[in-house]
């Protein structure tokens, strides 16, 4: 499984949405249960299963699935700031 | 544990565990900890429980839990902060002694108010970290918190239980139980891993009041006490050795088993093998440190080991979803399951340095409880009682003469409710009201002049069954009235719960000078065997108000007769 089916894959397990309701253009706008204390849970999930830890002004602003994407490409170049 | 691993098991398992008993925690908090849910109902599920969890408001612990008064609550956890109960701490000091009266005060407010065992976690040292000058005076500052907290618990007179942090979370250390990075950012203490072990002692705790802690670990002996097959290599060369790996897993989980069978758990061992080779290690081997005196039973041969399991489950008179079967084979483990789906499966893990530490989450750090140990020893005796009753062949009274049964019947003492309350929860065939009790409502009873509360402690020549029985009774003008009676199926068939209900209703008699009494028996799934047992006592039926048969009598009868064999002490 690519990184972005496994990001896909996260979210909807943190959110407790179905397979088929989470797609590239998800964001926590679109769903309620996207709260703040989901999006803990999930910044938890995504640290886990990418073995990667976000610094911490990146954690707000992973507030839909176009941004988790960029973040880890940012990440995967060596493009960041820890 | 990955949290992943947690989510995905409750979303496979939605189903089963929406169809377990609820058990209803409320969590009280200075902190966020929303994020403890997932894996307490993940660590409640796996003992058969399905948790409804409920968060209270940021610093109003008191508050919610008055609110919350009457919600039959089963366990409240209540996590105070320092950064919040003396914002100032880490630069002024504490007062330790102030502190801990005013938890003292916080904790003995939301016991009254949610009438249940309240669970409260030891403080950790600062998020913040020590200050720049190291001041010593700081850890031992908090160090004394936690020694009057402790002690305040201790001597509680409602139901409280301390959760020592630095316990639960000592595997990790505070450097990866503690996540500053949350702290700042959502004002969460732990890290996810602390709150798995946190979620697990709650979860432990639930079980221990529900009655669903496992008493028992059935073994397989090859790749599971020892690295090996002892019938391929012999006594001599399976891996087995204090400090040589991978034997020196093993040895370390043998460790762990005898401890654990000092601890009152039964051990058996369910193992495909000639009895002989496997009794060989057992009894010479130099390194074995599991011994034939630690087994309540086992099962050595070559039949399925599903019907081992049944027969031992038999002997031990324990019920399947009380054992734990441990095997290196996944086909051993998915064969039991299809059989009895009750019994908890646990896998060898391939890697053997997480060998020793396999059945942790099964059982509390915290100290067993004096009445469990006694109950839990007392199977052993069962199976001994068990042998007897053959010996004498159909007389029922002979047996029971020999027995030598003695009952103690006194008014339930507070070192008592904790047990009585797991009783109630559990007790479901000689059970006339199926009332269940938390602590805080058995606590009640004891003091509440209006109530009568007693216990039945059964022992015999074979040896203590503890306690097994509870009647709790009610005055209401010239009305007795009997609230609950349930004694636990261990002790029944011995006349023990006649002898009981005589002695308890002959004292509410001298007490209470009923000019009425009342009873009831209410219809549930297993209780069908009491369905009649008031008419033992002179009770008549009056009437059933929503399936519940209400007897009364003017005068009840407590004859000689009833309780036979049984000598009655205070």
């Amino acid at each position: 499984m690519n990184d972005e089916a496994e990001i896909l894959r996260l979210v909807g397990l943190a959110l407790g949405l179905s397979p088929a309701a989470v797609h590239k253009g998800l964001t926590s706008e679109d769903v309620p249960a996207w709260d703040s204390l989901a999006h803990i849970t999930l910044v938890g999930l995504l640290e886990e299963h990418l073995g990667t830890r976000f610094h911490e002004n990146e954690i707000a602003e992973l507030v839909s699935i176009e941004a988790i994407l960029a973040t880890m490409a940012r990440r995967a170049r060596g493009d960041c700031d820890n | 544990m990955r949290t992943a691993d947690i989510l995905s098991y409750l979303a496979a398992n939605r189903e089963r565990i929406a169809a377990a008993p609820g058990f209803r925690v409320l969590v009280l908090r200075d902190v966020t900890v929303e994020p403890l849910a997932a894996p307490l109902r993940y660590c409640l599920a796996e003992h058969g429980l399905r948790a409804e969890v409920t968060f209270g408001g940021y610093g109003t612990a008191v508050q919610d839990a008055m609110r919350a008064t009457g919600a039959k609550w089963d366990l409240v956890l209540v996590f105070f902060a320092l950064e919040e109960l003396a914002p100032d701490y880490d630069v002024t000091g504490l007062d330790a002694a102030e502190v801990a009266e005013r938890l003292r005060q916080e904790l003995e407010s939301i016991a009254a108010a949610c009438q249940a065992t309240v669970l409260v976690p030891t403080f950790p040292p600062p998020l913040s970290g020590y200050p720049l000058r190291r001041d010593p005076g700081l850890a031992d500052q908090i160090r004394a918190v936690n020694d009057r907290l402790r002690e305040a618990v201790h001597g509680a007179p409602y139901p409280v239980r301390l959760l020592d942090l630095a316990l639960v979370l000592g595997g990790l250390g505070w450097e990866r139980a503690l996540d500053p990075r949350s702290w700042y950012l959502h004002r969460l203490p732990f890290s996810g891993a602390a709150l798995q072990l946190i979620a697990r002692e709650a979860a432990l705790l639930g079980a221990e009041q529900r009655g669903h802690l496992k008493k028992c670990i059935v073994l397989d002996c090859d790749d599971t006490l020892w690295g090996g097959i002892v019938g391929e290599v012999g006594p001599e060369r399976i891996e087995l050795h204090p400090r040589e790996f991978p034997g020196s897993a093993f040895y370390d989980f043998q460790k762990r088993l005898v401890a654990l069978s000092k601890q009152g758990i039964l051990l058996c061992l369910c193992s495909k093998n000639d009895e002989e080779q496997v009794f060989a290690v057992l009894d010479r081997h130099p390194h074995c440190r599991l011994r034939r005196e630690h087994l309540a039973a086992w099962r050595v041969n070559w039949r399925p080991k599903p019907e081992n399991l049944r027969e031992l489950a038999e002997e031990l008179g324990l019920g399947l979803d009380s054992i734990l079967f441990v095997d290196d084979q996944p086909r051993e483990l998915e064969a039991a399951r299809m059989l009895f789906p009750d019994i908890c499966c646990v896998l060898t893990p391939q890697e053997r340095h997480a060998l020793p530490a396999l059945l942790d989450r099964f059982f509390s750090i915290a100290e067993p409880q004096e009445e469990d140990l006694r109950r839990l020893v007392a199977v052993q005796a069962d199976a001994t009682r068990l042998r007897e009753r053959a010996r004498h062949g159909g007389s029922l009274d002979a047996y029971l003469a020999s027995l030598a049964t003695v009952a103690s019947v006194h008014r339930m003492r507070r070192e008592e409710v904790a047990r009585a309350c797991r009783l109630s929860q559990r007790t479901n065939q000689f059970n006339l009201t199926m009332r269940r009790y938390s602590e805080g409502e058995l606590l009640n009873r004891c003091q509440d002049p209006s109530y009568a509360a007693f216990t039945l402690s059964v022992r015999d020549r074979f040896g203590d069954l503890g306690l097994v029985g509870v009647l709790v009774a009610r005055r209401e003008n010239a009305t007795a009235e009997i609230e609950a009676l349930f004694v636990s199926c261990r002790a029944l068939g011995r006349n023990a719960e006649d002898a009981f209900t005589r002695a308890c209703l002959d004292d509410l008699r001298k007490q209470w000078r009923p000019s009425r009494w009342r009873a009831a028996y209410m219809a549930a799934a297993r209780n069908g065997q009491v369905e009649r047992f008031w008419e033992r006592f002179n009770f008549s039926a009056m009437r059933t108000d929503a399936g519940t048969k209400i007897l009364e009598a003017d005068q009840i009868r407590t004859a000689e007769a009833l309780g036979r064999h049984v000598e009655l002490t205070d």
